[in-house]
């Protein structure tokens, strides 16, 4: 039962007992107050009678006497007048049966009323000739008690009900914090860790609100503090120190993920930049002068290359920076090395006295190319680029590659609007199996264009997405893809689907609005579709999702961020978010070993989502070894060739 | 004194209850000449007589004994009625303390009730309105009559100087007279007239 209820009840109760005390205590004082009058009227009634008798008596006027005595009788409220002669002989008997009406019987048979005699003398001169007894009639004594009694009852309801209400109010006042508590734990326990506020002034309430609010605290600190060391060995392993930027391990384990691994788009575009003269500057200069200009020519390259999809900066090592531009079409690389190139030049300010800067060695990525033939393709260039001219770039020329059809930005706007016609579109899916039981956990759908539609003429995303992004026909591409998406599952499809969006579209309100009607008419299927998105395009328009989330959240639908660790930034966002899945990027993952630096990631990764009740997810699974180490790094499910290809 | 016996005494007890405690107080209160005059009342109220007739006697000589004064001047009240210990303390009476003295001195002493009448009167020769106590051996005989004006006991048809007006039992008449804040005292028993009879004793000792 209710804390409330029960105070309430025994409140009632208390209430109850003081009613039938009070009811008790002033229907006796009633009953003392009508007997007493009774017994007043009764013998007022008997002097007043014995009075005008005696002088009727000095008349030797018996009749008259009598007379008074009936006259006396029908004129008053008397249950009974009696007349007695000197020798206590009954002269004269007038009575009454005790009827009242108006009255519940029960009433009458139960209040026992004691009918006080009033007596008083008949005098004859000296002599006495007999006696007067009256009792009055209870008709008026009964009434008066009922009606005190309803008074006094209803009197007593109405007090209750004032005082009812009055103490439920106070009641649900004093234990609001209760309920406040009861929330703030199951907030707890959905890790969302706000204090109450403000606390109660109720001294218990008070201390066991101040306790819970202190808990929060602790378990919110003790999540954060569980981030922090997981990013801190992922930094140590990932980052330069000086620069912040992947180091030459990680940038090694990129290239392999992204050109090795089976879902790759099979093009990109490697930078290799190297500062001139470096060691020199170095030890003219000193180290932290040398420091400060690594760290500035990162944030040049940083500056040039942001806003553009898929670039990953590395240095790796001394006087050595690396770009790998996924995706990038080797039409592209000269426009690249441009802006890397007048990167740069803003540093000349940095060098007085050189004008050379750095130079910068491009080789472009086919397919055809493992990651150590890619890195002495530029490496070369790197080269000639060194012998040409100041701050020069030199792309390495390998045989031309006309299979793709290169096209201006206006052809592929055209080309995509046509695909979007046509519905060029397709979806293919790839299972996620879970690690324990081999159990599908749901499918992951990927957008391929039909290059004019032919089916045999599959185009990987990687391809024109980046395309259609810069295009801004991102939102239009998404709605196709949860179209279809939806479609799919309302045609009896069993089990959920993951679809992957845009995050530029979150900026889009014509698409959110697009998105909230879209699953609210299909509600019974939006449940089974997850939207996902790659973690290094969402981190900055978090606000965007997290809005997006409170608005989605009667449809049911489900989030997933993707590519997860492919950025360096913080997983204290991950509280915030309401998600239900996070898969690892594919570089952690492609060469996973057992006791490796990355399987620590990975272990303390899994055991915060957990913490966050979120499954975790490898991507590429591409070897049985892969697959074989995941159970024991807490990883939920995986995805990949080794698994099952896309289909 | 134990409780238990205080609240027997209490229940039971039935008379005037004169003890050494209240005499004392009449000492203190009203002088020496007043605690002798109560210690007589007290030899009266024990003096074992067999006979109501000498009872009668004793008890209107006793209190003939103590000179008359109108209420006015005694109690500064027009129609106040004295206990016989305030009468006895301050030595003086109005028509209606002697009679309600010696009505309780002889209920005291074991005369019945409905022998016993107070009665109001018109006196004839000092042309007032007057109170008298009568006696009836028995319930349609012509009374006796103890009265201060004349101080023996006569029969009522001696008494031409008095004309009866109306009688009362004194028991109710004194507690309708005493009644407290206008709230009669109910059905008189006579442990309750005993009892509110010491009680106001008590008061009047305790001012």
């Amino acid at each position: 039962m209710k804390l409330s209820r029960q105070l309430v009840l025994l409140m009632l109760g208390v209430i109850v007992l003081l009613l039938i005390v009070s009811l008790a205590i002033s229907f006796n004082n009633t009953k003392q107050f009508v007997e007493n009058q009774m017994f007043s009227h009764a013998q007022d009634a008997a002097t007043s009678l014995g009075m005008s008798a005696s002088t009727a008596m000095k008349d030797n006027d018996e009749i008259i006497a009598r007379t008074l005595v009936d006259a006396m009788f029908h004129a008053g409220d008397y249950q009974q007048v009696k007349v007695f002669d000197v020798h206590n002989r009954l002269l004269v008997d007038r009575s009454l049966d005790v009827k009242v009406e108006g009255i519940p019987g029960w009433f009458i048979s139960l209040v026992e009323l004691e009918l006080p005699m009033g007596e008083a003398i008949v005098m004859d001169g000296w002599s006495q000739a007999g006696k007067i007894q009256v009792i009055s009639h209870p008709g008026y004594a009964y009434r008066k008690l009922w009606s005190a009694l309803i008074d006094t009852f209803k009197g007593f309801i109405i007090s209750t009900l004032v005082i009812l209400l009055v103490s439920l109010y106070l009641l649900k006042r004093v234990l609001y914090p209760l309920t406040q508590i009861e929330s703030q734990a199951i907030a707890i326990s959905n890790r969302k860790f706000d204090p109450i506020d403000p606390v109660p002034e109720t001294i218990d309430l008070k201390r066991i609100v101040e306790a819970m609010n202190n808990l929060a605290n602790k378990v919110s600190q003790m999540l954060k503090d569980a981030d922090e060391r997981a990013q801190q060995l992922r930094d140590k392993i990932h980052r330069d120190e000086v620069t912040g930027l992947s180091n030459r391990q990680h940038f090694n384990e990129v290239l392999e993920h992204r050109m090795m691994s089976s879902d790759s788009s099979k093009q990109g575009v490697l930078a290799l930049i190297q500062l001139y003269e470096f060691k020199k500057f170095n030890d003219e200069h000193g180290f932290v002068a040398g420091d400060e200009l690594l760290n500035k020519t990162a944030q040049a390259l940083e500056s040039a290359l942001d806003g553009m999809q898929s670039m990953h900066i590395a240095h790796l090592s001394g006087a050595s920076f690396a770009v790998f531009a996924e995706n990038m079409s080797c039409v592209n690389a000269d426009s690249l090395a441009k802006s890397l190139s007048s990167a740069l030049t803003t540093l000349s300010g940095q060098r007085p006295g050189y004008m050379d800067v750095g130079h910068i060695g491009i080789a472009c990525f086919d397919g055809g190319q493992t990651v150590t033939e890619l890195l002495s393709m530029a490496d070369a260039a790197l080269r000639d680029a060194q012998i040409d001219s100041a701050n020069s770039w030199s792309v390495y020329q390998q045989h031309a590659d006309e299979s793709l059809a290169i096209r201006t930005a206006s052809q592929w706007r055209e080309y995509i609007e046509m695909a979007l016609d046509n519905d060029w579109l397709v979806l293919i899916k790839q299972a996620v199996f879970r690690t324990d039981n081999k159990a599908v956990l749901h499918e992951e759908v990927y957008l391929r264009l039909l290059e004019d539609g032919d089916p045999l003429r599959m185009m990987h995303a990687g391809m024109f997405m980046p395309m259609v992004q810069s295009l801004g026909l991102a939102a239009s591409v998404d709605r196709k893809v949860i179209e279809k998406a939806l479609l799919m599952l309302s045609d009896d499809h069993d089990g959920l689907l993951a679809v992957n969006v845009s995050p530029v579209s979150l900026d889009d309100d014509d698409f959110v609005n697009w998105l909230d009607n879209k699953l609210l008419e299909t509600k019974d299927v939006a449940g089974k579709l997850i939207l996902e998105f790659p973690e290094y395009g969402i981190v900055k328009k978090l606000d965007r999702l997290k809005s997006l989330q409170q608005r989605l959240a009667p449809t049911g639908v489900q989030f997933s961020l993707d590519h997860f660790g492919r950025g360096f930034t913080s997983f204290a966002y991950l509280q915030s978010l309401d998600l239900q899945y996070l898969k690892i990027d594919g570089s952690y993952v492609f060469e996973l070993k057992a006791d490796s630096e990355n399987s620590f990631y990975i272990r303390g990764l899994t055991e915060i989502a957990h913490g966050l009740d979120i499954i975790v997810i490898a991507e590429s699974v591409e070897s049985e070894i892969v697959w074989n180490i995941l159970p024991e790094l807490k990883v939920d499910a995986g995805q990949g060739y080794y698994l099952a290809k896309p289909a | 004194m134990p409780i238990a016996m205080l609240l027997v005494s209490l229940v039971i007890a039935e008379g005037l209850g004169l003890n050494d405690k209240i005499i004392d107080w009449v000492g203190k209160k009203y002088g020496t000449e007043a605690k002798q005059r109560a210690e007589n009342w007290r030899s009266l109220l024990e003096t074992e007589l067999s006979l109501e007739q000498d009872k009668l006697k004793r008890v209107n000589d006793f209190f003939n004994e103590i000179p008359y004064r109108d209420d006015f001047e005694n109690w500064d009240s027009k129609d106040y009625w004295a206990t016989p210990i305030e009468m006895i303390g301050v030595n003086a009476a109005d028509c209606e303390d002697y009679a309600i003295a010696k009505y309780f001195t002889l209920r005291d002493m074991g005369v019945p009730s409905e022998k016993l009448r107070i009665t109001y009167v018109k006196a004839i020769e000092i042309n007032q309105a007057h109170m008298v106590l009568a006696y009836y051996h028995k319930p349609d005989a012509i009374p006796l009559i103890l009265d201060n004006l004349k101080p023996d006991i006569r029969s009522a048809d001696k008494r031409s100087d008095l004309v009866p007006v109306y009688s009362f039992n004194a028991e109710g008449l004194w507690l309708s007279v005493n009644r407290g804040s206008g709230k009669r005292l109910g059905n008189a028993s006579k442990v309750k007239l005993w009892s509110a009879l010491r009680e106001k004793m008590k008061k009047e000792l305790d001012q």
